[in-house]
């Protein structure tokens, strides 16, 4: 069965992504020449191609985070639109229409940090906390700037592991207000 | 630099001190010895400062992995190093009991709202390096003998 958490492609991805840079590494070290055939490895010293490889882990364990923000992002500002299809409810119909057209393509422009105080009743603070501290670090590898330290740091697994935490409480917000609707 | 920022920084260093004594007896009689030198970390709340790195040598002296430190402000947790081979690298991070914990509200039996907590990462037993597995996830392994010689073959190929 296909899973619900739309992160889990991505997180399969890098994780497959990780172990083939495992191997060509390893063949490279094994001195398994027929397996480096047609690849860009061919013609470099084993000392260049393994530092290619290195560097080319760090870029897929930073590309798995902005990956990961990317999809969560856009997960919470689809439930923000989808909670605010209340507004079609507002009377006159006239102003319902144009009123949620704005609301929807303003939301999409919200400061990340606001969006996500408003699951404040219903998911874990500490885990916000987190998830904006997830946004910093992506923040930091994406304008990489040298001359700014480092905010707290993260591994793609422990990205992926808050951003599930609250996917699955954003599941969960998504249900009830389907069962809400249903009653 | 504030107390607290201080007291975190000395904490961390610390507790990479006392992995790589641990780390050094692990590994007697594998042949492999350990080489600490220090990195340069730059961490927004606490500025610039020098934290123990650690290299595992062979016999020839030849590099076969080393730990590097992350820093002592890691989402999620209270500091990082990361033991980084020829082949891979995977984090190890320190945790405090139990770890870091989720209250959510649920509903009980009779539908009302229920304050409850859970550990993000299951199998905390007591302060200390730990690292969480890829395949079931959010469980956390104590960092021991074994499991560090298994986590060293898998980045290094060293002992297979």
């Amino acid at each position: 069965m296909a899973s619900e958490n739309p992160l889990e492609s991505i997180w399969e991805t890098y994780v497959v992504t990780r172990d083939c840079l495992k191997i060509a590494q390893r063949a490279i070290r094994r001195g398994h020449g027929g397996l480096l055939q047609n690849t860009e490895f061919m013609g470099d010293s084993p000392k260049d191609a393994g530092i290619q490889i290195r560097e080319s882990r760090r870029r897929a364990d930073e590309s798995a985070i902005l990956s990961l923000w990317v999809v969560f992002e856009r997960t919470l500002i689809a439930l923000l639109q989808e909670k605010g299809r209340k507004l079609l409810e507002v009377q006159p119909v006239s102003l319902a229409q144009p009123l949620y057209e704005k609301y929807e393509i303003d939301v999409e422009y919200w400061r990340i940090d606001d969006s996500l105080n408003l699951l404040k009743g219903e998911v874990n603070q500490d885990l916000i906390g987190w998830v904006k501290q997830v946004k910093q670090y992506r923040d930091w590898i994406a304008h990489r700037n040298p001359r700014r330290p480092q905010p707290a740091n993260l591994d793609p697994k422990t990205a992926h592991t808050i951003l599930s935490e609250v996917l699955a409480s954003i599941g969960k917000i998504r249900a009830s207000t389907n069962e809400d609707v249903r009653n | 630099m504030r107390s607290e920022t201080k007291s975190r920084q000395a904490e961390y260093i610390g507790r990479l001190d006392e992995l790589y004594s641990a780390v050094e007896k692990w590994i007697e009689n594998t042949g492999l010895t350990v080489s600490r030198s220090s990195i340069e970390l730059n961490e927004e709340i606490s500025g610039p400062y020098e934290a123990p790195a650690a290299a595992l040598l062979d016999a020839e002296g030849k590099k076969v992995a080393e730990l590097l430190p992350l820093g002592a402000w890691i989402i999620g947790a209270e500091g990082r190093v990361d033991l980084v081979g020829s082949l891979d690298r995977t984090s190890l991070v320190y945790l405090r009991r139990g770890g870091p914990h989720i209250d959510r509200k649920e509903a009980d039996a009779t539908g009302h709202p229920e304050g409850r907590s859970r550990p993000l990462f299951q199998g905390i037993g007591r302060a200390g390096w730990y690292w969480i597995e890829d395949k079931r996830l959010g469980r956390a392994h104590p960092v021991t003998k074994r499991l560090f010689l298994d986590l060293l073959a898998g980045v290094s190929d060293h002992g297979l």
